[in-house]
């Protein structure tokens, strides 16, 4: 992890974001519930590293990968991307971000249309934006799906998603994300629904992507050990709170927050010397 | 080269499969042939009147004949009471239904697709709107206005009757497609067209209405049962087209002129009729459903 480079140029900066959602039930009382989501974070990703983001589930983490993605609308703070503030982005401004910042799912089962074929789900995005002849953007289909890992791409060009694999869908959810060849991708628990074995696989490809492609990441995790095998920098959210951040590292050798000490001893481990089942 | 001719029959590729898998369904097939068979009849209509003035099913009288006869060798399925032959009836009366419950059918597949799409995904206000509306014309006795309309206007023209129906059973489907899309809404692979670039319209279209129109098909058929349905009901009462002969309309005349239980030969038919077209428009949705929704197919052998 020390080899690499320290980059210095900001692409996201998140500023003081806040957000909540309220439960409206009752037509009378206006809002009986409102549970905090978001408070106040900030974070800076620098273009090019690993940024990794972790916590449990509800901590806020896939929240925030909402607003980034501007699907979701946020009530204070500031969310810059290359130095452009992304809230009141529209038509050309929100399209032309919107070819830059890519998400790579959590859910590969939920993710694909199940009516289009994956020539037509990777096509979409270039039709959208316009991009390439017809010719070309045959082309980049098949680059981008060999460069998520289904070889030979011309056989997954008429397969429907319920044709695939769990992780032949997440690979060619990751193509997908890599037809726009963005310069900012979001990867949300992207092996959560995936075994073991196949999210190692799905790791290593996105090491392979990142190296290749140049491309930032903001990487979401409840892992601690995914975490360290692929960030350079880390921030721990804990209930809408980020509770620490700092290279990878650093917080793991020296966690300051209680939170992400309890996450370290929460690690399951390897031992050999134990033997026999306690009873 | 031999690719390039591959992609070019994708369109023909992907229909040919999906009638063999229609083919194989054997409700589907079933269907089929019941409905071929009604518009084998809806095309054999022209030819009656052709032969001989006297096969004309509205205007040709034999005039050999003063009262209802069962069937004979000139006439197959018998004569109405002034002598009009009853198969040549029949058979424009399938024509008829083909017409009513198609383009009824279509005509509120359409409009509730369009306005349940719409409803769903546009929420909030649009939506509360638009499905009171829909309320509004679902608790409607469609039957009654239709009856009230054709009582203040006289007789109403058959396409008048096929506009009223479909204007009255488009909430129904409006309802059901709204549903679908409320949860279609929800499902990531509606984020992720947003997250590619999407506009709202290409959503609609793209990613929503391949995902509803399964349902739109299988509520068409039901439509087109309804259309006749209502056609059938309409016609029986007195209130259809007078100038067209209906399957309703020959159960009308029946009824006046009072044979129902002396000419079994006449009510028979156009009661079978309607039923059997009815159902075969239902076995041929149920077979189309499990074509079009890919989920629902059995995974094929690739080599």
């Amino acid at each position: 992890m020390e080899t690499k480079s320290r980059p210095t140029e900001t692409i996201l900066n998140v500023d003081q974001v806040h957000k909540t959602y309220q439960d409206v039930r009752s037509l009378f009382r206006k809002s009986a519930l409102t549970i905090t989501a978001l408070n106040r974070v900030s974070l800076e990703i620098k273009r090019g590293e690993v940024f990794g983001l972790v916590g449990a589930s509800g901590s806020g983490k896939t929240t925030l990968a909402r607003l980034v993605l501007k699907l979701e609308e946020f009530e204070a703070g500031s969310i810059r991307f290359n130095e452009t503030e992304i809230r009141n982005l529209k038509g050309k401004d929100l399209k032309a971000f919107r070819r830059k910042v890519q998400l790579i799912p959590q859910d590969p089962y939920q993710s694909l249309n199940p009516y289009l074929s994956i020539h037509d789900t990777l096509l979409e995005p270039l039709s959208i934006h316009k991009i390439g002849s017809r010719d070309t953007r045959t082309k980049i289909i098949s680059q981008s799906l060999e460069a998520a890992g289904l070889n030979p791409a011309e056989d997954f060009f008429t397969r429907y998603p319920h044709q695939l694999s769990g992780g032949q869908r997440q690979r060619a959810a990751i193509a997908r994300a890599l037809v726009l060849k963005p310069e900012f991708m979001i990867a949300d628990e992207p092996t959560s629904m995936l075994d073991a074995s196949i999210s190692f696989n799905i790791f290593r490809l996105l090491i392979k992507i990142q190296k290749s492609q140049k491309v930032t990441f903001l990487f979401i995790t409840h892992d601690l050990a995914a975490a360290r095998f692929f960030c350079d920098r880390i921030a721990v959210i804990y209930q809408g709170d980020i509770v620490e951040s700092g290279t990878t590292e650093k917080v793991i050798q020296d966690p300051k927050s209680e939170y992400t000490r309890a996450l370290i001893r929460a690690q399951p481990k390897f031992s050999f010397a134990k033997t026999t089942r306690p009873t | 080269m031999l690719k390039a001719l591959a992609r070019k029959s994708h369109t023909l590729e992907r229909f040919l499969e999906g009638w063999s898998l229609f083919y194989e369904n054997t409700v589907g097939r079933i269907g089929l042939f019941l409905l071929l068979f009604f518009a084998l009849m809806a095309v054999c209509s022209y030819i009656p009147p052709l032969i001989d003035p006297m096969y004309h099913p509205m205007t040709g009288v034999d005039p050999e004949v003063f009262r209802s006869t069962p069937p004979s060798p000139t006439h197959w399925l018998g004569t109405d009471n002034i002598g009009r032959d009853l198969l040549s009836q029949l058979l424009t009366g399938a024509r008829i239904a083909f017409l009513v419950g198609i383009t009824a059918a279509f005509m509120s597949i359409v409009f509730g697709t369009l306005i349940g799409m719409i409803a769903g995904y546009a929420g909030k206000v649009l939506d509360s709107l638009l499905m009171r509306f829909a309320d509004m014309i679902m608790v409607m006795p469609s039957l009654l206005v239709v009856l009230l309309l054709s009582s203040l206007f006289g007789q109403l023209n058959i396409w008048i009757i096929v506009l009223l129906i479909s204007l009255f059973r488009w909430p129904g489907i409006a309802r059901v497609i709204r549903a679908q899309t409320l949860s279609l809404k929800q499902r990531p692979f509606i984020d992720m067209a947003r997250v590619a670039g999407a506009s709202h319209l290409r959503i609609v279209f793209r990613h929503i209405l391949p995902n509803v129109l399964p349902m739109a098909l299988l509520y068409m058929t039901f439509r087109v049962t309804s259309a006749i349905i209502v056609e059938a009901a309409l016609a029986f009462l007195g209130f259809g087209d007078p100038n067209t002969v209906s399957w309703g309309m020959m159960l009308q005349w029946v009824w006046k002129t009072g044979h129902m239980f002396q000419a079994p030969y006449w009510l028979l038919p156009p009661g079978i009729c309607i039923s059997l077209i009815t159902l075969s428009f239902y076995m041929m949705g149920r077979a189309m459903e499990e074509v079009l929704d890919p989920r629902l197919r059995k995974e094929e052998q690739r080599i």
